[in-house]
């Protein structure tokens, strides 16, 4: 079924260029489903998707590192350290457009709930406990973003 | 660093290069070769590595091997 290969590689374990790809295109697959499918909250299974790759990104600082640079030969700038989250949806949506303020929005959702989110509870019930999407990005706001005191 | 690995991909691992039992108890040369057996089913699209329920990162059957094997057992109950 899969080709073992016998030559040990130097390079074990680093997070190639096509593991990426295939990340990517799986985000892509599921953001293709999330514009067909009605169901108001098809949205959290494309942001858990989003959440769960980029978590591990951060989790492994080569990953992280790897990531960053691919993004920023396709075009795409993570500007901060947590920025991966916005790079990843806009890969995820290409070649169409979203909304600036819609990904800088499920960017700050997700940004909050790497921060807060027990790794136990799903990203859906944590959002959900904290007062939707909206909210959440405002929490983000007050708390970790430009408006903290 | 200790090898996390779900029950599917171990199960497929082990298929792969014949029983091996407790992963994290293998000499350092077989594990190594169970490292590149995970990168090459990663770079085939069948593995992927994400944080587990402790937030420490584990290797995982993707969406697409789960595919694989359903449709394989659905064949097999065919037959």
């Amino acid at each position: 079924m899969f080709n073992i290969p016998t030559e040990i590689s130097s390079t074990i374990h680093a997070y190639s260029s096509v593991a990426f790809e295939n990340d990517i295109s799986g985000l892509q697959r599921n953001w293709k489903r999330l514009q067909k499918c009605r169901d108001r909250d098809g949205i959290y299974e494309f942001l858990s998707e989003v959440f769960n790759l980029v978590a591990w990104w951060l989790a492994d600082k080569k990953a992280l590192r790897r990531s960053t640079e691919r993004f920023a030969r396709q075009g795409i700038h993570p500007v901060l350290d947590l920025e991966p989250f916005a790079a990843a949806i806009i890969a995820a949506a290409t070649p169409t457009d979203v909304d600036k303020r819609t990904v800088s929005k499920w960017s700050r959702v997700l940004r909050y709930a790497y921060q807060f989110k027990p790794p136990s509870e799903s990203l859906k019930k944590f959002v959900k406990r904290n007062g939707g999407l909206n909210k959440c990005a405002t929490l983000y706001a007050h708390r970790l973003g430009r408006l903290r005191r | 660093m200790k090898l996390r690995i779900d029950k599917m991909l171990k199960f497929w691992v082990n298929a792969e290069l014949g029983t091996i039992g407790d992963i994290n108890n293998l000499e350092a040369d077989e594990k190594r070769t169970v490292r590149v057996a995970l990168q090459e089913f990663e770079n085939q699209g069948y593995a992927r590595r994400r944080l587990d329920e402790k937030g420490r990162v584990r290797w995982e059957a993707t969406p697409a091997m789960r595919k694989y094997l359903r449709e394989a057992e659905l064949e097999a109950s065919d037959e």
